[in-house]
């Protein structure tokens, strides 16, 4: 469903991407994985659309979207995670997750103010079924931003899977997580798998990976160094070499 | 006396709130300091003279055609020059001022002679408090500016569009990701502030002469206000308005008039030292 072939991004002459090509299946969990500085989250910038590939191609379902806007590629039904936290702070969680789930509703001024819009007492509806998806119905009432970071994670793919992705994309959800809550969180994306939801996860915690995707692809220096399953990628002498330096012989 | 100040520095806090107001708006929503915002409260006076005194519009019809006007010209301003600016704070502020200038000579071809403005809202007094006179112009600003404020609030907590603002006003890229219209937000904070400095002009209008000028010093001193409060907190700055509003008119009194417009000056940069982010207002966290 989703194709990246050979995509290349400098910033002032810094190659971040070097020609870097991967793909996605429905249904699929896609795991991408690498050193810090790799080109990870650079690659999910480029196929998000906040980057635009100085070279390359990137299409979605079908739909070249290598030069489209954010908003477009979303609308095409691909949502992201951001590994900074970008949540509406002053706004409560219900109303976080209220404003992507909006995006399909129609509705008057008038009806809002008096609360008789069906549009919005849908998206209200189904912004709590996310809340509950992702277990953050007891606090949707507080404002996001004081939310412990562990919530905040979970806030963030909520907000995301109210966009009804196809494809959804987690920058790091584990990072910054207790052991507990990683659990947590590798349940809760076994749960978006369940609902038929193809997933590309970047991610350091190797264990979520290797227990959440089936494919991996492994990037060093914004290029891709090998792909395959978790256990081909972790016995390649390329990946080792990148994670722990090539070997000195004696 | 002191409760007569009271009423008169409440008078004109409320004039300073909703005029810093308009700051408020913008600057949550840009992160920019719209300078032109006492130019915009002026020249919505000389609309309200034009509509009342040579088309007879009463108060109340008043009160509703020349906000929204206002709000189409600030959207209009925001389509064809502010957007243009958005690119650096410091083209911003000094195409804001700029346009300020041109909007006060435009009117002052108009309108050349300081003028009195019609006494829309009748010109008795109240006497609730034996001893304490209460102007009707007052009340209605009073009146006016909290029905104002509360309709913001409703707009702001209840509205798809107030959730859209604000989602905007926390993280413009995101929001225009989760399907909000990030320009059609912007052009209703320009509108939405344009329309609150309006009224301010209609309603402090009947209590003075006005002439082109009258809005340089309500600007600053209604930034001033917004600073005091928080310029990112819409309580904040309502409050600021008020609290400046009582100070100068109980200062003006028990110290001096001479220094009037000292006391405004004096807080802002007492807030600019100390305490940047105002009475309420949030520490923004620069993310990187």
């Amino acid at each position: 469903m989703l194709t990246v072939s050979d995509v290349h991004l400098s910033f002032r002459g810094v190659r971040a991407l070097a020609g870097v090509s991967l793909t996605v299946e429905p249904g699929e969990t896609l795991g991408i994985i690498g050193p810090n500085g790799s080109g990870k989250s650079t690659l999910f910038n480029v196929i998000s659309g906040i980057y635009k590939p100085d070279r390359g191609r990137v299409t979605f379902l079908g739909t070249d979207v290598t030069a489209a806007e954010p908003r477009s590629i979303v609308s095409l039904g691909l949502a992201r995670t951001y590994q900074n936290k970008r949540l509406f702070g002053s706004l409560t969680v219900l109303e976080n997750v209220v404003v992507p789930a909006l995006r399909t509703q129609a509705g008057s001024w008038l009806g809002d103010i008096v609360g008789r819009s069906a549009g919005r007492a849908a998206a209200d509806a189904k912004a709590r079924d996310c809340l509950a998806f992702v277990g953050l119905h007891d606090v949707a009432d507080v404002q996001a931003n004081s939310l412990a970071y562990g919530q905040q994670n979970r806030l963030e793919i909520a907000r995301a899977l109210a966009l009804d992705p196809k494809l959804l994309m987690l920058d790091e959800p584990a990072a910054g997580l207790s052991p507990p809550e990683r659990i947590e969180m590798r349940d809760l994306i076994e749960r978006v798998k369940a609902r038929g939801t193809a997933v590309a996860l970047v991610e350091h915690d190797m264990r979520v990976v290797m227990q959440l995707c089936s494919r991996l692809v492994v990037l060093d220096h914004g290029e891709v160094i090998a792909t395959g399953s978790p256990a081909e990628v972790t016995a390649n002498p390329d990946v080792i070499a990148a994670y722990f330096g090539v070997p000195v012989d004696d | 006396m002191l409760p007569q100040l009271l009423i008169g520095g409440l008078g004109t806090g409320c004039i300073y709130a909703l005029v810093g107001l308009g700051f408020t708006l913008v600057y949550r929503g840009m992160a920019m300091v719209n300078f032109a915002q006492g130019q915009v409260f002026m020249a919505g006076t000389f609309l309200g003279l034009y509509l009342a005194r040579d088309l007879g519009v009463p108060a109340i019809p008043l009160l509703i055609l020349v906000p929204a006007i206002s709000f189409v010209a600030g959207a209009l301003l925001e389509k064809l020059v502010f957007r243009r600016l958005y690119h650096s704070h410091e083209v911003f502020v000094v195409g804001a001022i700029g346009l300020g200038v041109m909007i006060e000579n435009f009117v002052r071809a108009l309108f050349p002679e300081p003028l009195p403005f019609p006494k829309i809202f009748g010109s008795g007094v109240y006497r609730f408090i034996p001893g304490v006179l209460f102007q009707k112009t007052y009340l209605w600003i009073v009146v006016i500016t909290l029905i104002l404020v509360l309709m913001l609030h409703i707009m702001f907590t209840y509205t798809r569009r107030g959730r859209a603002l604000r989602a905007v006003a926390a993280d413009a890229e995101i929001a225009g990701t989760m399907g909000v219209s990030v320009p059609r937000a912007i052009g209703l904070t320009f509108g939405l502030s344009f329309a609150v400095a309006s009224i301010a002009g209609v309603l402090i209008g009947p209590l003075y002469f006005v002439s082109p000028d009258m809005g340089d010093m309500v600007g600053l001193k209604a930034f001033s206000a917004a600073v005091l409060g928080g310029i990112n907190s819409i309580v904040g700055t309502i409050i600021g308005g008020i609290l400046l509003g009582v100070i100068e008119a109980t200062a003006a009194f028990y110290i001096s008039t001479d220094y009037k417009d000292v006391f405004a000056f004096a807080i802002l940069m007492l807030m600019l030292v100390v305490r940047p982010h105002g009475l309420l207002g949030r520490v923004v966290p620069v993310k990187v």
